[in-house]
């Protein structure tokens, strides 16, 4: 029961007693006590002395000002630095939660200078974020920091490799190229005019690790060369680190990725349940190194992970079941989720043993195989063995039919979130859209639809409007909260009569939406024939999409009887 | 069902407010308060909520009554304010930070996030000036210290050097 449901604002006093007594008979009423009004009514007169007065009292008080400043990036910070003193300090604190030190050159950043280091450890304190690049000894500086949450480290290199040619005083201001692209704050090391000093002690990205108790996550982008650095002491360290959550690593063209993946796996620390690895194989250039790389290590360096709970794994060009993507699968038996793409597969039966195993069938509630279950057979096999899950990511291929109604036999009854891909290397989605309507009419707690296909063969938008409708019940009427499709058209063209066809098929379709009571978003992209279809606003909660771009005029929403903003 | 009892809220001005215990356990003071004292049965006095203010936070607190994620919902800072909450924000600013203060004192942070959040649209894109003005800041820095912050934060990105 409320009080005051409805959405419009009393902008009066009197109207608010009248509402009062409207609510009277209500369950929850509100009582007035007459006492002299003294009070201007805010809702009216809020830019005069009243309303400022708020304000000022508001943007006084540090803990509201903090709370702004959360929600502003950092340019509007930045402005706020020159307000006044309250906002300056608390823009401050802001901008120095996270820090990127990245390179402006070319040339490697082999150290920050003096004034930098000094400017870091002043702030140390308040870093919580710190993105480091190219080398380990850009560390020296940054050891003052022990509060940070979240680290990222770009391309560390071993000191060795750095040539000779490195190092030449460059000016400030000039030709900075930022390399990072975090919309956080940013620090600009230019190259530093110091030349690389031989320490014995070098630091390494694992002390860093090691001094802040408080980490959850650490980003590792191509990584290289860290043996030298990474001692079993080190090592040991990041095994006993007391809150690291998540580790993420990604290896766009290095031949040592796969021997740094096994190195973090085997020391990291049980408070980890989140791992995500990007691969795109570069070793595939230079096996025969690769293969030395990890020779040793192919035995015995997998421990077992009971902690882990969520799995990504993605791999490019490069079969890497029995390197890591296989062990990997099996030291995790307790995941809930997991995402596993890997666009070649060079032994299908080997990693289906694996998925099948009965503790991961038995844990894993969410799963995306956006191209792992291209063979059909394959996909409805694994989906009778996968019942329970309530999300799933796949791609539509060849075959897709029988895989779709394996999907609804085996999973209907617990999927909450379907998301279908499709690239366009593959052929004619007129016939895989065929059957959308049956994942509507098929799955009973569906909250979440999502399609992206692309339609090569036109004249068939209009068609596949006609088929994702269906006409029967959808089961998922009561939980739907979300449908998107999204069907690119390269070829953007379309004769009259799909046209026509298609914005008959928008009406109705938006007359399905209407009935549902829960539906939050309703996200349509036809290429070719609109490129946002514009989405009747009448329904509660969803925007309008843009006519911009579309061949729809003003009067076909007129004629579907749909109310336009 | 606990959901039937209610609560006697006394606004600023002595207006009295009846709501669902429900709707009270949105507040963690009332919260807190109601779970230490227990329901007395006595109005509780909120010296720093004007009436027009309160009947703003009860709207929204209703509204939201049946939120399962209504703690959760807004731990994303990028996450965009739905469509009801746009238009409950659609208040002058003086509404704007009583409302604000009255989500901090009585610790309705999903409130609290969304009301700071509208501040923050208003302040983007605009330059220092433009921010005092709009919300009627005083400049407080000497002129030496206003060069000294414009020379430290040239061409709007920190620099260590």
């Amino acid at each position: 029961m409320s009080i005051l449901n409805n959405d419009k604002r009393a902008s009066t006093q009197q109207q608010e007693e009248q509402e009062q007594q409207q609510q009277q008979q209500q369950h929850t009423r509100i009582i007035t006590i007459n006492r002299p009004q003294n009070q201007t009514n805010n809702q009216d007169q809020g830019q005069d002395q009243d309303g400022s007065c708020n304000v000022q009292r508001a943007l006084k008080m540090p803990e509201i000002v903090i709370e702004i400043c959360h929600y502003l990036t950092v340019s509007e910070l930045t402005a706020c630095l020159s307000v006044c003193k309250l906002w300056n300090t608390v823009a401050q604190h802001h901008l120095w939660r996270s820090v990127f030190i990245y390179q402006k050159s070319e040339d490697f950043l082999v150290s920050l200078l003096p004034a930098q280091r000094e400017l870091i450890r002043q702030n140390a304190q308040r870093i919580k974020t710190l993105g480091l690049v190219q080398h380990e000894t850009v560390l020296v500086g940054c050891e003052a920091c022990t509060q940070l949450e979240e680290v990222y480290f770009f391309g560390l290199l071993d000191k060795n490799q750095i040539p000779d040619r490195v190092l030449i005083a460059q000016g400030e201001e000039d030709e900075g190229e930022s390399e990072v692209t975090q919309e956080e704050g940013k620090v600009d090391g230019g190259a530093g005019g110091e030349t690389i000093e031989d320490r014995i002690d070098e630091p390494s990205a694992l002390d860093l690790i090691a001094q802040n108790p408080r980490l959850q996550k650490i980003h590792l982008f191509d990584i290289e060369v860290l043996t030298r650095l990474w001692t079993p002491m080190r090592l040991r360290l990041l095994r006993q680190h007391p809150s690291l959550r998540s580790i993420t690593m990604m290896f766009a063209n290095y031949v040592y990725d796969l021997y740094i993946i096994r190195k973090l796996v085997a020391h990291c620390p049980d408070t980890v349940q989140e791992l995500k690895i990007t691969t795109f194989g570069g070793a595939i250039l230079q096996s025969s190194v690769r293969e030395e790389i990890i020779g040793d290590l192919t035995v015995n360096t997998w421990r077992s992970l009971p902690q882990m709970r969520d799995l990504t794994i993605e791999m490019c060009l490069f079969p890497c079941e029995e390197t890591v993507l296989l062990p990997l699968l099996r030291c995790c038996p307790n995941l809930t989720r997991l995402r596993l793409n890997t666009m070649f597969v060079g032994d299908m039966d080997a990693l289906m043993s694996v998925l099948m195993q009965e503790s991961l069938r038995r844990s894993i509630i969410q799963l995306e195989l956006p191209n792992t279950l291209s063979d059909p057979a394959f996909a409805v096999q694994f989906m009778e063995g996968y019942r329970g899950l309530t999300s799933l990511t796949m791609r539509v291929s060849v075959g897709y039919e029988r895989v779709l109604a394996g999907m609804i036999q085996h999973l209907g009854s617990t999927l909450e979130y379907i998301r279908l891909v499709e690239s366009a290397m593959t052929f004619s989605s007129q016939q895989y859209l065929a059957k959308v309507d049956s994942i509507l009419e098929g799955c009973r707690r569906l909250k979440s639809l999502r399609v992206d296909v692309w339609e090569n063969n036109t004249p068939g938008t209009g068609v596949s409007m006609n088929r994702l409708l269906g006409t029967a019940e959808w089961a998922c009427k009561e939980t739907l909260e979300e449908l998107a499709v999204r069907i690119d058209n390269p070829r953007g063209d379309l004769d009259h009569w799909s046209y026509e066809r298609g914005v008959m098929m928008v009406g109705k379709l938006f007359e399905r939406l209407q009935g549902l009571p829960r539906l939050k978003k309703a996200d349509f992209v036809w290429g070719g024939l609109w490129k946002a279809i514009p989405l009747a606003t009448g329904l509660k909660g969803i925007r309008a999409a843009s006519l911009r771009g579309s061949k729809m005029t003003m009067a076909d929403v007129e004629w579907m009887g749909l109310h336009w903003e | 069902m606990s959901a039937h009892s209610q609560i006697l809220l006394t606004s600023s001005e002595g207006t009295e407010f009846i709501i669902d215990r429900d709707i009270a356990d949105k507040s963690m003071l009332l919260k807190c308060m109601l779970e230490d004292i227990g329901e007395i049965g006595q109005a509780v006095p909120l010296p720093n909520v004007s009436g027009p203010i309160l009947t703003k936070v009860i709207e929204y607190c209703t509204h939201h009554r049946d939120d399962p994620n209504f703690l959760s919902a807004n731990d994303d800072v990028a996450a965009e304010i739905d469509e009801w909450d746009l238009e409950y924000c659609k208040v002058d600013q003086g509404t704007l930070y009583e409302l604000i203060l009255a989500a901090n004192y009585l610790d309705i942070k999903p409130l609290m996030d969304l009301t700071c959040k509208t501040v923050a649209n208003m302040i983007k894109a605009k330059s220092p000036e433009e921010i005092r003005k709009t919300f009627n800041i005083t400049n407080d820095f000497t002129p030496e210290e206003e060069d000294q912050v414009r020379r430290e934060n040239g061409k709007g990105s920190r620099r260590l050097s």
